[in-house]
């Protein structure tokens, strides 16, 4: 799972994090004693999982606002949660399902608004500037679909499998893995491109 | 480019934003700060409602750095009455009594006294006037149901059936579309014929009354109103983009159009009488007339923040009875429209709530778990119907 050592909130103290003496705690345990009032393990399960969560909403949406409020939802939406979360589940693909979910509905919102994103040329016949590999990942995956940025995220900077994806998004496998190969394609065309 | 370049780029293409993360940090700390310990039995209004209040205070901090935060609407847990008391941790006797048909995993009579009864694994099932019987389809099937379950007849339609209705008051006729037709039969299901193409998606009503008036949705999505018993078409509109449902008043005078962005009051001639919009951002979910006067209760959402509100409608005048995270299900009037009953299915709760403001707010947790047949997979009510007690 990425996760950026080094990057800690300021409000989390990390001699804290370890609830139970030493070693990684569990999520089942972490969950249950959310459960029960415990800050400290609600400080760990956000710092385990905000960084996945703000990533993957950001490669989504494309905007760092919408990003962050659907990343901090979505945290808000698994405390609500919590009391009748099933601790056979992983958390991890729970919770970003929400994310994933929210992203697309933003999307799918900002498409209806005709919103363009940030950047584009004013005359359409222009050229686009070359940018550097990075950003020209971000413009690339503007061009795919809300469903099919998901899988892309879900897969490549989350790294589920497609059976967990498929459970993510309720799709069917098949779904998953040719959205996957028409994604990659998409992209590694407009990536050519520009080498 | 390999799966691993496509797997760095997108790393570096997202990078870390420590400061959203603090920001972040600090709303789920200070919801967390509130939470109420689970006992045996959660109580999720009291800790949605905690959350919303705690997210009050942060709310200033982060709507100034991250400005379309959805912290704002998540706040506004709002409880008619006494600000949300403890949810029951099961069904009981309803609030306000009458008897409930409900559609999970098979449709359900739930009685005055909250005990439970599945009536089998129907997609769907409306009440016949003064609920005596219920109306249940299952696939290609339309059939009248004792409510016991016991079968007083069945037809088999051409097509799967999408929805059915009883016309009230006498109940001498049906109405239900299959495939994209609109077919009408006597209520002992006899009698079944085709009376015109129709939409699926919008159940069609019958006006409150004995005079067998129908309104549906036909084919190119354009409102009809017919005596179906004479096959005329009283008054028929253009056709309305993003229908949602159609009912009619209390008193039969008017017909309610609901489309995702308005509400449209028609009169007895089609003529447009009175038109709301929802506030932008914002799409209707449902809405519902009350079966007594002037009252309509809509339910609508913002999809950018995740919120619904409750409203209830009275001419011009607006008046919110709940908003809560996430989306409400379609209200159900109780038999004397004093209490609506709101399904909220992102809390796995019923919620009844006064109609007129004021009185206590009854909630009951634990929906999904109470419908649920044996080695089903739990899922929340897709409606609930409120009919008359006895």
């Amino acid at each position: 799972m990425p996760y950026a050592p080094g990057i800690a909130a300021p409000a989390l103290d990390r001699s804290r994090r370890v609830l139970s003496g030493g070693g990684r705690v569990s999520e089942a345990a972490l969950v249950r004693a959310a459960r029960r009032g415990s800050e400290q393990a609600v400080a760990e399960l956000f710092a385990r999982h905000w960084s996945a969560a703000y990533r993957a909403a950001l490669l989504m949406t494309g905007d760092r606002a919408a990003a962050e409020d659907i990343a901090q939802e979505a945290f808000l939406a698994a405390l609500r949660a919590l009391p009748s979360f099933d601790l056979r589940r992983p958390l991890r693909p729970w919770l970003h399902r929400i994310v994933v979910n929210r992203a697309i509905d933003w999307s799918r919102a900002r498409a209806l608004r005709n919103e363009v994103p940030a950047g584009t040329a004013a005359d359409p016949s222009a050229p686009a500037a070359p940018a550097p590999l990075d950003d020209a990942i971000a413009v690339a995956l503007e061009t795919l679909g809300p469903e099919q940025r998901a899988v892309i995220v879900l897969r490549y900077l989350l790294e589920f499998t497609p059976g967990e994806i498929a459970r993510i998004l309720d799709l069917p496998r098949g779904t998953v893995n040719s959205r996957l190969r028409r994604g990659l394609d998409t992209l590694g065309a407009l990536i050519g491109e520009d080498r | 480019m390999t799966e691993r370049e496509l797997r760095d780029a997108l790393r570096r293409a997202a990078p870390e934003d420590p400061a959203a993360r603090e920001r972040a940090w600090r709303v789920v700390s200070a919801a967390c700060a509130q939470h109420v310990p689970v006992r045996r039995r959660p109580h999720w209004l009291p800790l949605i409602a905690a959350l919303a209040l705690s997210a009050v205070a942060a709310v200033g901090a982060a709507a100034a750095s991250a400005p379309h935060s959805g912290v704002g609407k998540l706040v506004r847990s709002v409880f008619a009455g006494d600000g949300g008391p403890r949810a029951r941790p099961a069904l009981g006797r309803i609030p306000g009594g009458g008897t409930l048909l409900v559609h999970a995993a098979g449709a359900w009579v739930v009685a005055g006294d909250g005990d439970r009864h599945r009536l089998g694994a129907y997609d769907g099932a409306s009440w016949s006037p003064h609920g005596r019987f219920v109306l249940a389809w299952r696939g290609r099937e339309l059939a009248a149901l004792e409510r016991d379950g016991d079968r007083r007849w069945s037809l088999a339609a051409r097509a799967p059936i999408a929805v059915a209705r009883w016309a009230p008051v006498d109940g001498y006729r049906v109405a239900y579309v299959a495939g994209a037709e609109l077919r009408v039969a006597n209520g002992d299901g006899t009698g079944d014929h085709s009376y015109g193409p129709a939409r699926a998606g919008v159940a069609p009503a019958w006006r409150p009354d004995a005079s067998h008036v129908l309104a549906y949705v036909d084919r190119r999505g354009a409102v009809n109103v017919a005596a179906v018993d004479t096959r005329r078409t009283l008054w028929r509109s253009r056709p309305v983009a993003r229908l949602v449902a159609l009912a009619w008043t209390g008193d039969g005078d008017r017909l309610v159009v609901v489309t995702r962005r308005r509400l449209l009051l028609l009169g007895p001639a089609g003529q447009r009488l009175a038109g709301r919009a929802v506030p932008a951002g914002m799409t209707i979910d449902a809405a519902l007339p009350a079966p007594r006067g002037p009252g309509i209760a809509v339910v609508r959402h913002d999809a950018a923040q995740d919120g619904s509100e409750l409203v209830l409608l009275r001419g011009r005048r607006e008046r919110l009875l709940f908003s809560g995270p996430g989306r409400l299900g379609a209200p159900a009037w109780s038999p004397t429209g004093r209490l609506l009953l709101v399904p909220w299915p992102d809390a796995d709760q019923w919620l009844f709530l006064r109609a007129h403001g004021g009185g206590r707010t009854s909630t009951i947790a634990n929906i999904a778990a109470q419908f649920t047949p044996q080695g089903a997979r739990a899922g929340f009510p897709r409606s609930v119907d409120w009919c008359c007690a006895g």
